[in-house]
């Protein structure tokens, strides 16, 4: 198989019209089924584009202040994941990585965890991923803290002390959840276990931003992260400046990361996985893979929203669940079949 | 020491190394080294395994800090150059370099243009160019549209050699460019690098064979314990002597009755 098969521009366009589609039957389909067509007149009532009105408001509430806000977090979360999965893979050249391989995830889930058990969380609607995402940026500052010295921060030591800070954070996770009540500790489980109930357009306009600009910026480096797979030596002397791209790098993708991860709770395996099936798709070039990886992460995150909400309904199921579910078997589907197109990851 | 003059044409471009110590972990590993080289020199530098002269290729490249004495390329030291500069008057071939990920051989000759290129800009027209005439003379067009995991560890070093031509660079370092190579392949990067030379850029590489290094380098550098014991003509530096002073091993050299070329003959 040729990875590069299929053009750039294909891939993208066939994502875009697939993340449209998707992102139309989320809004219409849920508890209450609203009808394809009257969901589309609705957004496009709400563009002014058309002026006769066939619904109930109880519809326009459920479709806007509702599921909107939600269809778009599960985007924004899904494709800040993969493209920072992506990113991860490149600078440290190893399939493992994923967004969260600096500590931010299990970071972001202590946060939580304190701002659940000291009551916090009830006070604001914020304080929650307030805190995980001060857990996440914190737990990551420390691994990178912790592995640069005299300037320098050696990949290695990095990934260890990534590892080392996520199994401490982890830890004290347990710990806490251990020794809290019933009700808590219900809550807790909930939170590490994902999902994205709760957003609502406060969420999107808090974590647009940060996700745009970072995948922006990141955007900008594409070529810089196709050099730095070539290995640290080769890639200084084709003038990319290894040390401070990765840094920049890490930084954008850890910030969008603990930002996603501070409103969805831990949702596991979009950002190790996506990125890995869309190389199989693109190649490994970046100034592809990266846009796609976004498109297709929020594609994957939608569907699996979708089917959280609608598996055992009226009840949902968590989405961190979902994910692992739906994308597993995809994923040892695609790996039995395309073995040699995965095997030099 | 003979310096071929360069061709017509083509302005002479300098490398020096000034009184260059460089230390790691306590240990000093390159002792006070001047060197100086000019466009259109092809040199070897030999000596024993951890001698310093991997270290020496990259300290040249600028991917080391020394702590004492500067490389200067055309007179500029390499600490006051940004790394885009210095990788388009100098490029590293380094002894290995894996790529795990399946980049298709054309996208990874056409990385070597990076220097040349703004963030914002696509390769044009003429970046194509050097990029299919580096693959070509490095014999590795007929790989563009393989994936780099899927060809031979030689085939690999010679694509990286066609990514560090299409730098356009002044002066090319190679760290053993020959050891994965079978003897068709040597013989080709052998005149490769004697062509390139010829054409104006200056060639430093790290030989491990020296009978190769007496036969097609015309300049030898010798280093031993982190010093330059010898410098010049080839023949003049590698004497008999000499390899049993810094080698420990008693060799002699032969004439080829053909061609006349010096063959190395040491007991194994």
């Amino acid at each position: 198989m040729k990875p590069q098969g299929v053009p750039a521009w294909a891939s993208v366009a066939l994502l875009s019209g697939l993340l449209g589609l998707v992102g139309v039957a989320a809004l219409a389909i849920g508890s209450v089924s609203i009808p394809f067509e009257q969901t589309i007149a609705i957004l496009l009532h709400q563009l002014h584009l058309t002026e006769e009105v066939t619904w109930t408001p109880m519809q326009t509430t459920i479709i806007l202040q509702v599921r909107f806000p939600r269809v778009l977090m599960a985007a924004l979360v899904g494709g800040g994941l993969a493209l920072s999965g992506a990113v991860m893979q490149g600078i440290f050249q190893n399939p493992m990585a994923d967004p969260g391989l600096l500590g931010v995830s299990s970071g972001a889930a202590l946060g939580a965890v304190l701002a659940i058990t000291l009551g916090l969380a009830m006070q604001h609607y914020l304080m929650l991923p307030g805190f995980a995402f001060l857990g996440g940026l914190a737990a990551a500052s420390v691994v990178y803290g912790l592995a640069t010295s005299g300037g320098k921060t050696p990949v290695a030591t990095l990934l260890l002390s990534g590892v080392a800070v996520s199994s401490l954070s982890a830890a004290f996770t347990s710990f806490i959840l251990t020794r809290s009540q019933d009700s808590m500790m219900r809550e807790i489980l909930f939170w590490l276990m994902g999902g994205l109930e709760a957003s609502s357009w406060d969420h999107v306009r808090l974590t647009t931003p940060v996700v745009l600009l970072g995948v922006t910026i990141i955007l900008l480096f594409t070529r810089d992260l196709d050099i730095l797979l070539c290995g640290e030596q080769r890639a200084l002397t084709l003038g990319v400046d290894a040390q401070w791209c990765r840094m920049v790098l890490l930084t954008l993708a850890t910030a969008v990361t603990a930002v996603v991860v501070s409103l969805s709770g831990t949702v596991g395996f979009v950002g190790l996985i996506v990125p890995h099936m869309l190389r199989l798709l693109v190649g490994p070039q970046h100034h592809r893979l990266l846009p796609v990886s976004f498109l297709g992460g929020a594609l994957f995150l939608i569907l699996a929203d979708l089917v959280a909400r609608v598996l055992v309904r009226p009840q949902e199921v968590r989405l961190g669940i979902i994910t692992a579910f739906v994308g597993v078997p995809f994923f040892l589907y695609l790996l039995r079949t395309h073995r040699r197109g995965l095997d030099p990851l | 020491m003979t310096v071929p003059p360069p061709a017509d044409g083509i302005a002479v471009h300098t490398l020096t190394l000034q009184h260059i110590n460089y230390q790691a972990a306590e240990r000093q590993i390159l002792k006070d080294i001047s060197l100086h080289v000019s466009s259109g020199e092809l040199i070897a530098i030999v000596g024993c395994n951890g001698a310093g002269k991997s270290t020496l290729l990259h300290v040249i490249a600028g991917l080391l800090p020394v702590s004492q004495g500067d490389v200067r390329l055309d007179g500029q030291p390499l600490s006051h150059l940004r790394r885009k500069a210095i990788a388009r008057q100098l490029a590293l071939l380094p002894q290995q370099a894996h790529i795990d990920f399946g980049f298709q051989v054309h996208d990874i000759v056409r990385m070597g243009r990076h220097p040349h290129r703004g963030r914002f800009r696509s390769a044009s027209p003429h970046d194509e160019a050097i990029v299919h005439q580096a693959m070509a003379v490095t014999g590795t067009a007929f790989l563009a549209q393989r994936l780099i995991t899927e060809v031979s560890s030689g085939e690999r070093q010679l694509i990286l050699l066609a990514q560090a031509l299409a730098q356009e660079p002044q002066f090319l370092l190679l760290d053993e460019p020959t050891a994965n190579l079978d003897i068709a392949h040597q013989s080709h990067v052998v005149h490769l690098l004697q062509r390139l030379a010829r054409e104006g850029m200056g060639v430093v590489a790290v030989i491990h064979d020296l009978t190769m290094a007496v036969r097609c380098f015309p300049r030898l550098i010798l280093l031993d314990d982190g010093m330059v014991v010898e410098d010049g003509p080839s023949l003049e530096v590698l004497s008999v002597d000499t390899i049993k002073r810094v080698f420990r091993v008693q060799a002699r050299f032969y004439q080829d009755q053909e061609h006349g070329a010096p063959l190395l003959w040491f007991p194994m």
